[in-house]
């Protein structure tokens, strides 16, 4: 009995030591990292370029409708937040006046990171893609119905 | 003496052309600032910059280092035109709660970029190093004082 009890705490620790390592952070975000082209079918053209990370920060720019759109990116704790702010991405970009906006991260996994609002009304997702590429999901709900703009940035 | 004359003038007339067509560059010449980049300071310290463009002339870019444990310090940069139409480089960071500030452009040469305050009491230069790297020098005066400092800043493998 005492080895059946045994055997199970041990199985208990080595499940204990796998959560741990499956919880990422920031630091784990390097495949993001890079200066990169999307390009829709009518060949626009969106430059986005990553860099860090640092100290689980990621920061980033995009650049696009002929450079009159300039987007800015902050991926840590929340822009212009409290000491403690929750962690999230933050943008800010012509639409906004260049005003903050933050959604807080849902979930990082290994070459994934999600963001989504509080009443899941939007949802941004970034993705590893083969050769170096960054695919991003930008999904947006209204009305009860979901708007999807998807991109594949590949290296510059 | 005619042939002369029209010779010299014919030269004169190329040199001008020539001179002229290659000497004024603008923001669309950038394209040796684009990459992703970082420098080491004397402490180990990083500071990773990433640029993209020139798209229209228009380059952004974005800074970020660690300075005390636990806090970061982020820029974001934008060369190109100001909200009146004037070229510059405007730079919002968390040093200044992320208000921006503008440095009009002072000149643009072949893999070179400077810009400079109209009291001159700020220069900020972006030059083309070899192997892709990027230079920046960074110079305040205040009170009399002239404070330079340098950056290299080398493609991130």
């Amino acid at each position: 009995m005492k080895t059946i009890i045994g055997a199970c705490a041990l199985a208990l620790l080595l499940n204990a030591a796998a959560t741990a390592q499956t919880a990422l952070d920031g630091n784990s975000l390097t495949w993001l990292i890079g200066n990169r082209v999307a390009m829709t079918a009518a060949g626009a053209k969106t430059y986005e370029a990553f860099t860090g990370p640092q100290n689980g920060v990621v920061t980033g720019t995009a650049l696009a409708v002929n450079g009159t759109y300039t987007e800015y990116h902050k991926i840590g704790p929340q822009m212009g937040g409290p000491a403690n702010a929750p962690y999230g991405l933050s943008v800010a970009n012509p639409r906004s006046n260049m005003a903050w906006g933050f959604t807080p991260l849902k979930v990082i996994e290994k070459d994934k990171i999600v963001f989504e609002t509080a009443d899941g009304a939007r949802r941004i997702t970034y993705f590893a893609e083969p050769g170096n590429g960054v695919g991003a999901w930008v999904e947006s709900t209204a009305n009860g119905a979901t708007t999807k703009t998807e991109y594949h940035f590949k290296p510059l | 003496m005619k042939n002369l004359i029209a010779a010299a003038l014919l030269a004169l007339s190329l040199s001008a052309a020539g001179a002229l067509a290659q000497a004024p560059l603008d923001g669309g010449s950038l394209t040796w600032m684009a990459g992703n980049r970082v420098h080491t300071n004397a402490n180990g310290g990083k500071i990773y910059l990433a640029f993209i463009g020139p798209v229209n002339g228009v380059v952004t870019g974005t800074v970020l280092t660690t300075t005390t444990p636990g806090q970061t310090y982020i820029e974001y940069d934008k060369l190109g035109p100001n909200a009146e139409g004037k070229y510059g480089l405007t730079v919002a960071s968390t040093s200044t709660n992320m208000a921006s500030t503008f440095t009009p452009l002072k000149s643009i040469e072949k893999g070179r970029i400077v810009f400079e305050s109209a009291d001159r009491a700020s220069r900020t230069t972006y030059f083309a190093r070899s192997g892709n790297s990027v230079g920046a020098v960074i110079e305040r005066k205040a009170n009399g004082t002239t404070t330079i400092t340098e950056y290299d800043f080398r493609p991130v493998n």
